[in-house]
């Protein structure tokens, strides 16, 4: 199919839906500026796509992805112990069509055409651009023997978030859960962490004699450092093991066992549940299309407008986890920039250069036990000097609250996903 | 109102009657966007999309732009750690008072939404 059927056809299926239930201010005035397709529709592709049509009405914006919903990794450590149901953190598509006028693709990317300012769809079909953005998340790099079907990850949020969750239930009274961490930079640093007092409070409540093991790779806890290991030295000390410097080298999955290193000394550590997460990398898309540079595991953007700084990637903006800026890879952040992107692809339609001042922020509001919660945000601003983004102000709770168990912290998730997917 | 309402556009606004002033404002695409709309983005994480919050968090849209600002250069000098006081710390006061025109600006239609908490 050449790149002028597949528009047609798209026009079809998703414009012509989309206008019969758009609100007033949208409809009959859309699709007839620039195309700028968004390929991911997670926190970031989600938000940019809704924003591009809410702040540029005349643009013609599609968003490809192979679901035809979101399952959002954020809030879903309670998914693990029954607390939140899955649903409440699947986010369709549909809305994005319904409510802002977005055409859907629902089928993968496989590579941008940067030279000729294209898409290659997994199907043969292309998509033209004027600007792309490039959401696709996280991809994993696992160790030797590492089967996901036996030790989830849980760190793409759906079928592996169920699949450890159904481990967990199944576990002895007296089992033992590990949760291995690779080393910084991943997704979410605070998150594994709380996923261990999420886990460890549901232990505490249901399976009396659990224990978990933390294999760290890094020296420290990497997110919340001080809310979490005043968690683990208190509140669950006769639950939670947390071990640094612990690099896992293989998995055995048939053994459930792990081989590692401690300060340089190899040994194994077998358990009944085991939460491997695998060290992180940009989505292939990124790599299959060249713009990520050889050694790195992340794509290089320029924060002001997040389009790539690789020679013969203009209007090619990549957001979210894939990029390598050096912000928290986080829900809250991948919004954030994609504001950012909107704003200035907005202005480069406009013949103007992007916001020179631009500010994001990211956030996480960990349960830390049945009743209490903490949080932690960071603002950060641009640096002219060494053009990147610096965190200019962070803070961390001074103590996990009730107050943000109940009413900040879930009133935050509502809005996140609703300003992100709604 | 800077930025002119497409005919068309300004059409559906009269038939929606209420239709919200940021919908008009945001409509011209060679226009710069709106000073402090970028800023302002960065509250509707937390705020909801608008400012309008779909949750027990406050909304924000429907303040003066002075009542908000006070508010906003109150947090920035508190010493209590709460989330906003941190955020409002990492924005100059011109910043805040961007954000505070925009919001003030675009805010104001109540009747759209539910404002759950006003605490
Ligand atoms: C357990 C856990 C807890 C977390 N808690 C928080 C928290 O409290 N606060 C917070 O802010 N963040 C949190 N996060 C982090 C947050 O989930 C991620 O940072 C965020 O999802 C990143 O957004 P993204 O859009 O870059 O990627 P994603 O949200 O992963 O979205 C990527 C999308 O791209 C699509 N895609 C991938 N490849 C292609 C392709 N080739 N073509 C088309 N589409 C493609 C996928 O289907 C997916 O929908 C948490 C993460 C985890 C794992």
């Amino acid at each position: 199919m050449n790149s002028l059927n597949r528009r047609k056809f798209i026009q079809v299926c998703g414009g012509g839906l989309a206008l019969a239930t758009l609100p007033l201010t949208f409809s009959l005035h859309a699709a007839s500026g620039a195309r700028v397709v968004v390929i991911g529709g997670g926190f970031a592709g989600a938000t940019a796509a809704k924003y591009l049509r809410l702040f540029g009405p005349d643009l013609q914006v599609t968003l490809v992805d192979p679901a035809t919903a979101h399952v959002s990794c954020v809030g879903s450590n309670l998914v693990l112990t029954g607390e939140t149901p899955i649903g409440e953190l699947t986010k369709p598509f549909a809305a994005l069509r319904d409510k802002y006028g977005v055409e859907l693709v629902a089928e993968p990317a496989v590579s941008i055409d940067a030279d000729n300012k294209r898409v290659n769809l997994a199907s043969g079909a292309t998509l033209d651009y004027e600007h792309v953005i490039l959401a696709p998340g996280i991809d994993f790099d696992p160790v030797p023997g590492h089967d996901f079907n036996v030790m989830p990850h849980a760190w793409i949020a759906g079928a592996q978030t169920t699949l450890l969750q159904e481990q967990l239930m199944a576990m002895a009274n007296d089992g033992t859960f590990v949760i291995a961490i690779p080393k910084t930079p991943f997704r979410a640093h605070t998150a594994p962490y709380e996923r261990a007092t999420v886990v460890a409070d549901y232990f505490r409540r249901n399976k009396p004699g659990a224990k978990i093991l933390i294999l760290d790779a890094n020296a420290a806890i990497a997110g919340m450092n001080r809310t979490f290991t005043a968690a683990f030295t208190g509140v669950y000390r006769d639950i939670v093991e947390y071990v640094p410097n612990v690099t896992v080298n293989a998995a055995d999955a048939l053994n459930r066992r792990l081989d590692i290193t401690r300060d340089g000394t190899a040994s194994s550590v077998t358990a009944e549940v085991i939460n491997l997460i695998p060290s992180q990398k940009a989505g292939k898309l990124l790599f299959d299309s060249g713009l990520v540079p050889d050694g790195s595991k992340f794509a290089p953007v320029n924060p002001l407008n997040y389009e790539s700084t690789l020679a013969g990637f203009s209007k090619v903006h990549i957001i979210g986890d894939s990029q390598s800026t050096g912000q928290a890879k986080s829900g809250h952040m991948a919004n954030s920039q994609a504001k950012v992107c909107v704003d200035a692809i907005l202005r480069d339609l406009a013949g103007l250069e992007p916001d020179p001042a631009p500010k994001t922020t990211a956030a996480a509001f960990p349960p830390i036990t049945r009743r209490t919660a903490s949080w932690t945000t960071v603002t950060y601003s641009f640096d002219a000097a060494t053009m990147s983004m610096v965190a200019s102000s962070s803070a961390e709770a001074p103590e996990p609250t009730k107050d943000v168990r109940e009413e900040e912290g879930p009133g935050w998730l509502i809005n996140l996903l609703s300003d992100s997917f709604a | 109102m800077k930025h002119l309402a497409t005919p068309l556009i300004a059409f559906t606004l009269l038939a929606a009657g209420s239709a919200p002033a940021w919908a008009a404002e945001h409509t011209d695409p060679s226009a710069e966007p709106p000073a402090g709309r970028l800023l302002a983005t960065q509250c509707f994480q937390c705020h909801g999309t608008n400012g309008q919050s779909q949750s027990e968090i406050d909304s924000i849209d429907d303040e003066s732009a002075e009542d908000l600002l006070e508010e906003l250069l109150e947090m920035k000098a508190s010493r209590k750690v709460t989330v906003m006081n941190q955020q409002a710390k990492a924005y100059s006061d011109a910043e805040l008072r961007l954000i505070a025109d925009y919001l003030g600006r675009t805010g104001g239609n109540d009747d759209d939404h539910d404002d759950r908490d006003d605490d």
